[in-house]
C-alpha cells in the first residue's frame, strides 16, 4: 500500500507545485513574508563554478548572507520610511500655502 | 443469461477498473484502452456500428463539465476564494475549536464551485499556513478538509462530476437538485463536522494570538474579485431559471465560461491549460465501455438482478443503490461508479417506480464513498500529499479512521433520510 501511495503522490507532483504557489500567497498575508535575491557568480571567479553553486547549501555561508541581507534591508527600509516622510510633510506644507 | 459476447464485455470492464484502480496506469489512458478494446470487438463482431459509437458519447456532460471547470479557474484566479479562506481564519480569532469548524465549513462551501484538486489545494494552503503560525498539529485539519471537500456539493447538479453525470442522464435539473438533496447536505455538514470535532478534540490544540492582517486590504486588483463575485451570482441564477429557457444546463454552462474569460481579465490560454483533461478523456473512454456492456444486454442484466435482489420494493432498491454505489465509490472513481449505475437506474423508469428516488440515492452514493479511504478519491491523496510537504506523514490507517467513521455515519444517515424524504 505505501507503494501505491508514493505512486499516486509522484503522478500528484504538479498538484503539488500548486500546493506550494498557494501555501507562499498565504504566509505572505498571514505569516512573514519572504522576497527572494538571487546572485550572480561574481567576474573573476569563473573557475570556482562548482564552488560557488554548493554555498546554496552550505550552513555558514547561508548564516552571513542573512546577516548582512538583513542589514541592507533594514537600510533600505529605513529610507524608504525617511522619504515616504519627507513626501508627505512636503504635502502638507504646500496644502498650508494660501 | 449472460452468453460470451456479455462477457468479454465484462472482462473489458474490470480490466479498466483494474488499471485505473490499482494506478497502473492514468485513469484516461486506462479508460481510452477499455474504449479501444469496447469498439475494435463490437465493431468486428458486428455488435454496433461505428455511427453508434460515437452515439455512446454524451457531449452534453463532456460541454456542461467543461463550461463549469472554465468557469471556476476564472473565478478562482481572481482570489475570491483565498479571500473568503482568510476570513475564515481571522475571525476564527486563535480559537481552535472555531478554526476547526470554520475550516470544515469553508471546505465544504468552496467544493460547491471548485472541483475537489482545487479545493483541497487551497484549504489546506490555508490551513497548513495557520497550522505553523500557531503551531498546531495540521493533521486534524487536513483530513477534515478533504472530507469536507468530498461532502461539499452533494445537493448541486454542478457539486461533483458524478453529480453532472447523474443529472443529465436522469434529466434532474439545478432546482431538482436543491428540493432533494439540499436539506439532507446541510444536514450532513453539520452531523460530519461533529463527528470529526469529537475524533480530533484533542488534537486541535490551545487558544493562542493569531497574527494580525486584513484580508481585503491584501488584495491588490479588488476589480476583478468583484467581477468574480459577479460571475458567480449571475452562473447560481441562470442555472436556477435555465429550464424556462428551454436550454440544457450545458448550454449555460458554456454560456458563463464565455462571459467569465471576457469580464475578468485572465489569460484564456492558462485557463485552458488547467482544465482537467484527464477526466475528460476518462469519462469520454468509460461513455464507449458502457455503450458497449449495454448492447451487449449486460446493464439490463444487471437492473433486472437489483430488482430481483429488491423484490420489486423502490425502498430496498434505493437503499441497495445508496450502500453499492458507495461502497464501489471507495475502490474506484466515483465518476465511473455514476456512469455505470445512470444506464442501470434508466432502465428502470418504465416500471412503476419513484425515479427520484433512486436518483437520489445514487447521488448521495457516489459522492459519499469517495473520502473513505486515502485512495477512495483524488482529494484524499492531495491532503496526505499536503501534509507530506509540512514534513507529516499520515498512515493509510490514521486516515482510513477519519475516513471510515464519516462515510458510515453519513450513510446511514442519508438511509434515513432516503426513507423520510421518500418512503413515507
Amino acid at each position: 500500500m505505501t507503494d501505491l501511495k508514493e505512486r499516486i503522490l509522484k503522478q500528484k507532483k504538479q498538484s503539488m507545485e500548486r500546493y506550494r504557489e498557494e501555501r507562499a500567497a498565504f504566509e505572505k498575508v498571514m505569516g512573514t513574508p519572504k522576497i527572494n535575491v538571487s546572485v550572480e557568480l561574481p567576474k573573476g571567479y569563473e573557475a570556482q563554478r562548482e564552488e560557488f553553486l554548493d554555498l546554496e547549501k552550505e550552513e555558514s555561508f547561508l548564516k552571513d548572507a542573512d546577516k548582512a541581507l538583513g542589514r541592507i534591508v533594514k537600510k533600505h527600509l529605513k529610507k524608504a520610511k525617511k522619504q515616504a516622510e519627507k513626501e508627505k510633510s512636503g504635502n502638507s506644507e504646500k496644502e498650508d500655502k494660501p | 443469461m449472460l452468453n460470451s459476447i456479455g462477457i468479454i464485455y465484462i472482462g473489458i470492464y474490470l480490466l479498466t477498473l483494474l488499471l485505473a484502480s490499482a494506478e497502473l496506469t492514468s485513469l484516461s489512458v486506462a479508460a481510452l484502452i477499455g474504449a479501444l478494446l469496447s469498439t475494435l470487438f463490437g465493431l468486428t463482431c458486428g455488435i454496433f456500428t461505428p455511427d453508434e459509437v460515437i452515439g455512446f458519447i454524451d457531449f452534453r456532460v463532456i460541454l456542461l463539465l467543461v463550461g463549469v471547470m472554465i468557469t471556476f479557474e476564472v473565478v478562482e484566479r481572481s482570489g475570491l476564494f483565498r479571500v473568503l479562506a482568510l476570513y475564515a481564519i481571522k475571525y476564527s480569532r486563535g480559537d481552535p475549536r472555531i478554526l476547526f469548524f470554520s475550516i470544515c465549513f469553508v471546505s465544504a462551501a468552496v467544493s460547491l464551485f471548485l472541483s475537489d484538486v482545487t479545493a483541497i489545494l487551497l484549504i489546506a494552503a490555508a490551513a497548513g499556513t495557520i497550522a505553523r503560525i500557531m503551531d498546531y498539529d495540521p493533521v486534524p485539519y487536513f483530513v477534515s478538509a478533504a472530507i469536507m471537500i468530498n461532502l461539499g456539493g452533494t445537493s448541486t447538479l454542478i457539486g461533483s462530476t458524478s453529480n453532472m453525470i447523474i443529472g443529465m442522464a436522469s434529466g434532474l435539473n439545478f432546482v431538482d437538485f436543491l428540493n432533494f438533496l439540499a436539506l439532507c447536505e446541510i444536514a450532513l455538514w453539520i452531523l460530519t463536522s461533529l463527528t470529526l470535532y469529537l475524533l480530533y478534540k484533542p488534537k486541535l490544540g490551545e487558544k493562542k494570538t493569531p497574527p494580525t492582517y486584513d484580508p481585503w486590504g491584501e488584495i491588490k486588483d479588488k476589480k476583478t474579485v468583484y467581477k468574480a463575485g459577479f460571475i458567480i451570482v449571475l452562473f447560481l441564477l441562470l442555472f436556477l431559471l435555465y429550464e424556462k429557457w428551454n436550454v440544457g444546463p450545458e448550454i449555460i454552462a458554456f454560456l458563463c465560461a464565455i462571459l467569465a474569460l471576457l469580464v475578468v481579465d485572465v489569460d484564456a490560454g492558462t485557463v485552458f491549460r488547467q482544465i482537467d483533461w484527464e477526466t475528460i478523456f476518462f469519462i469520454g473512454g468509460f461513455f464507449i465501455i458502457i455503450g458497449g456492456l449495454e448492447k451487449a444486454g449486460i446493464l439490463r442484466f444487471l437492473s433486472k438482478a437489483v430488482l430481483n435482489m429488491a423484490h420489486g420494493n423502490q425502498f430496498i432498491a434505493a437503499l441497495l443503490t445508496l450502500w453499492s454505489s458507495a461502497l464501489l465509490s471507495v475502490f474506484v472513481s466515483n465518476i465511473a461508479v455514476a456512469l455505470t449505475y445512470t444506464p442501470i437506474i434508466g432502465i428502470m423508469k418504465d416500471l412503476n417506480l419513484n425515479m427520484n428516488y433512486l436518483w437520489s440515492a445514487l447521488v448521495l452514493g457516489t459522492n459519499l464513498g469517495g473520502a473513505a479511504t486515502p485512495v477512495s478519491g483524488a482529494v484524499c491523496v492531495l491532503a496526505i500529499g499536503a501534509l507530506k510537504e509540512e514534513n507529516v506523514n499520515l498512515s493509510f490507517m490514521e486516515f482510513s479512521k477519519a475516513g471510515a467513521l464519516t462515510t458510515i455515519v453519513q450513510l446511514l444517515f442519508a438511509s434515513l433520510y432516503l426513507i423520510l424524504k421518500f418512503g413515507m
